[in-house]
């Protein structure tokens, strides 16, 4: 259980945290947010956007502010699993020779997967074991890795030729997914002033992982009602077209709902948010802030809704604005 | 920590008191319907409650509500549904149920330290999110106060319709007018009282007089037929004053002149025989209207003495009758079950102008007394429930037992004549009476009798039940306006 000096410890890191990122990031506030959503939940997050909106920035900046491991792996299509797990490589010293066990770029405590869909699905499936299990395993041998364990993924949404779109058993992994926008005028001159004059500065560690640790305890413990409970529960069914709870757009337009552990990420989220403002419990508020980045990677559509354009956020809408809390 | 609990543990109770609030509403609008049902239907005479049905109808809705509340109010309530749903409506960020998630788990630390600071700085009115509802109040007391108004209605019926004030208005108007016309020699009015015998005694006949009153109290304030009744209230209460006064004025010519002729002074001066002839014009009686016009005209003294002898006992004997009759309509004894005839009640007797002044026991309702042409135009077919004849039907009464001579307290008075100039006796029934033709009087003009004590007994022997006074209402309309 969290202690009142650990809960002040853990609010005056974050308040850290924050202030330093926004000293280097401009704008995407929300993306930010649910970075450190992720963060907090001990998750991985699908970063989607167009090239050179400031993804690879923002996983760099919340790791040089939190002094943890950084490591970037640019996915393409030649990318081996060996390339990101690691392997083992034979070391000769004066008597004998024998096999020796190099950590690929996976072994950090962030690790930035760029571009994640255009590596093949045998590749992108090295990062299963470790973004669930936090393990790695390499021949016989099985590595755990170092916690706080994030991993970031990007991935561009037009280029889509010579792309592997993630498979279903993967995307469920990320505990949120969400999109960076084009940022505002103002934004955008900020963004330039930034990184025309003079030289970008990292911010300097405000934060240990311990601190990371100690956080995530604090949001675990963060209360939830079980009529709460049993709320998100009703939402994360009424995504299912079978289900009761389903409106009907649900029921025409989509093949799979999402997952228990979608509704794992929606309290998990909520909580982490609800840790964010400082608040004692979770509120409907917090559920709504993270309930579309947590299931709308989730939700497959049909051949229906696929043909008909409906998205997924537009399924999303619905479920939320037709499922009663009580 | 304690004071919140007990604020969650109000607001349980609460929410217990507020289901079981709406239950028993609902329960009783479920309950009050069949009571509705009854009563509508029996007004409309499709079913006949039994007796006792009603005070069951009565007492079901309250055991009911009571039973209901009772049992739903004991019942638990889902306390996390109910907290949640008090921080939606109150908007306290769903605190109170998550401190009530903590305190079943048993959680301590900085969060409830936390819950419970902010609980308290909020100083939520936690009582104002469970609202008893608006419908769940209004539909059952609307039902509530139709059902009493419709219950209430049939229990009062002198309350029931536009007549309600003119009820006492009628009973006086009677009073007064048959006062007055026998006053003047120009009507007769007797009281005739009989029970029926299948009513007891007391409650029956003061209920039927009651109803009776309020038969005739609605019938004053239909529109009016021609020829049955004076079209103008106004009008009547102004030519029963006229003839008050002028009676008053030929007492005291008839006691000044006696007066005058006891001191020795022979004959009638001029002024006395104008005065006299003008108040013959005016008298309604037409055998006081002679006398007043022979006196007028006497010339000897000895004559004139035996005429003005005559004529203040004439003035005298109807004024008698009048106080008689008056006498005997205010203390109708309800009581006397000794008397078997038709009913109890009021008769008047209404001959036309011309006929015999005065005839003591008329048998109007007497077998084969034809009905008025007019008046047995009602609908042949409608019998009052459990009547013996209907109104104006045949006219045929019982004739073996007439009301007036089975009680010499009930008797029955037919005066004829006529009042004023055109001497309209008939402006004096009531509208919508039970008129019949009289037997032709001595003087052999026709005169028209109202069968009152029919009218009474019938009403009265049925104890009027809810609805009945509108048909005998209808029957009226009808049967009067077919003429005179």
């Amino acid at each position: 259980m969290i202690t009142t000096s650990e809960l002040e410890a853990s609010y005056g890191a974050m308040d850290r945290l924050t202030s330093a990122i926004s000293e280097t990031i401009v704008g995407h506030d929300q993306v930010v947010r649910q970075t450190l959503i992720t963060m907090l939940c001990g998750g991985n997050i699908l970063l989607e956007g167009v090239p050179g909106l400031g993804k690879t920035l923002l996983v760099r900046t919340i790791a040089s502010a939190l002094s943890l491991r950084f490591s970037r792996i640019q996915f393409t299509p030649d990318l081996m699993p060996a390339d990101i797990v690691g392997t083992d490589i034979i070391t000769q010293d004066e008597s004998s020779r024998r096999f020796t066990f190099s950590p690929g770029p996976i072994f950090a405590n962030l690790v930035l997967a760029d571009e994640i869909n255009r590596a093949t699905p045998k590749t992108q499936s090295a990062l299963l074991e470790a973004m669930e299990e936090r393990t790695v395993t390499v021949g016989k041998e099985t590595y755990r890795l170092e916690e706080p364990f994030i991993v970031l993924a990007t991935q561009n949404p037009i280029e889509m030729e010579g792309t592997y779109p993630l498979p279903e058993a993967q995307v469920d992994r990320f505990l949120l997914k969400t999109s960076l926008g084009t940022p505002s005028l103002d934004e955008l001159v900020e963004i330039t002033r930034r990184n025309t004059e003079g030289e970008l500065q990292l911010p300097s560690p405000v934060a240990s992982g311990e601190e990371v640790m100690i956080c995530r305890r604090a949001v675990r413990d963060l209360p939830i009602g079980s009529e709460l409970r049993r709320y998100v529960s009703r939402l994360v069914l009424a995504t299912h077209p079978e289900s009761e709870y389903a409106p009907n757009d649900v029921r025409e337009y989509v093949e799979y709902g999402a997952s228990p552990r979608g509704a794992i990420a929606v309290i998990l989220a909520a909580k982490a948010n609800a840790f964010l403002s400082k608040e004692p419990n979770v509120r409907r508020a917090d559920i709504e802030a993270v309930f579309h980045p947590a299931l709308n990677h989730r939700i497959i559509r049909n051949f229906k809704g696929d043909a008909e354009g409906i998205s997924v956020e537009s399924l999303l809408k619905s479920v939320w604005e037709k499922t009663a809390v009580t | 920590m304690t004071d919140l609990l007990e604020v969650i543990r109000a607001i349980e109770r609460r929410a217990r008191t507020v289901r079981a609030l709406r239950v028993a509403t609902l329960c009783f609008s479920v309950s009050i319907v069949p009571v509705l049902l009854f009563f509508l239907l029996e007004r409309m005479r499709i079913f006949t409650a039994p007796d006792g049905a009603w005070l069951v109808l009565a007492v079901l809705p309250v055991v009911v509500v009571v039973a209901s509340f009772v049992i739903v109010r004991g019942m638990p309530v889902d306390t996390p549904k109910i907290l949640l749903r008090v921080d939606m409506m109150l908007g306290s960020e769903e605190r109170f149920s998550s401190l009530y998630e903590m305190h079943q788990q048993g959680q301590t630390g900085p969060y409830r330290e936390m819950l419970e600071s902010r609980l308290r700085d909020e100083k939520l009115r936690w009582n104002k999110a469970l609202p008893v509802g608006r419908i769940a109040l209004l539909v059952p007391a609307g039902l509530a106060l139709l059902a009493g108004v419709l219950v209430t209605s049939s229990l009062f019926p002198a309350s029931r319709g536009p007549a309600l004030p003119e009820v006492p208005a009628v009973a006086t108007s009677t009073e007064s007018s048959s006062s007055s016309l026998e006053t003047e020699g120009t009507r007769g009015v007797s009281a005739m009282g009989s029970n029926d015998p299948s009513s007891t005694p007391a409650a029956s006949n003061a209920q039927g007089q009651h109803d009776l009153q309020d038969v005739l109290g609605s019938l004053w304030s239909t529109p009016l037929a021609s020829g049955v009744i004076s079209d103008d209230r106004g009008g009547l209460d102004q030519l029963i004053s006229q003839q008050q006064q002028a009676a008053q004025r030929l007492k005291e010519l008839i006691s000044r002149i006696e007066k005058r002729l006891a001191e020795g002074d022979g004959g009638l001066t001029n002024e006395e025989r104008n005065a006299l002839s003008t108040l013959a014009q005016q008298i309604g009686s037409e055998s006081l209207r002679q006398a007043l016009q022979g006196l007028a005209s006497e010339e000897d003294p000895q004559e004139l003495q035996r005429r003005l002898q005559q004529t203040q006992e004439l003035a005298k004997s109807l004024q008698g009758a009048s106080d008689s009759s008056r006498a005997q309509a205010m203390r109708t004894d309800p009581s006397d079950s000794s008397h078997q005839g038709t009913g109890e009640g009021l008769a008047y007797s209404a001959p036309m102008p011309g006929g015999p002044d005065e005839k003591e026991n008329h048998e109007s309702t007497g077998g084969g007394a034809p009905s008025a042409g007019g008046m047995e135009s009602g609908p042949q077919g409608e019998r009052l429930q459990g009547g013996d004849e209907p109104f104006g039907g045949e006219g045929s009464g019982d004739a073996s037992s007439p009301p007036g001579s089975a009680s010499p307290q009930f008797t029955r008075r037919e005066i004829v004549g006529s009042i004023g100039s055109s001497g309209d006796f008939k402006d004096f029934v009531t509208k919508g009476m039970p008129l019949e033709q009289a037997p032709e009087a001595e003087s052999g003009s026709p005169g028209v009798s109202v069968d009152y004590d029919r009218l009474r007994a019938l009403l009265s022997a049925r104890s009027l039940p809810p609805g009945a006074e509108e048909v005998v209402r209808r029957y009226f309309d009808e049967i009067t306006q077919g003429g005179e």
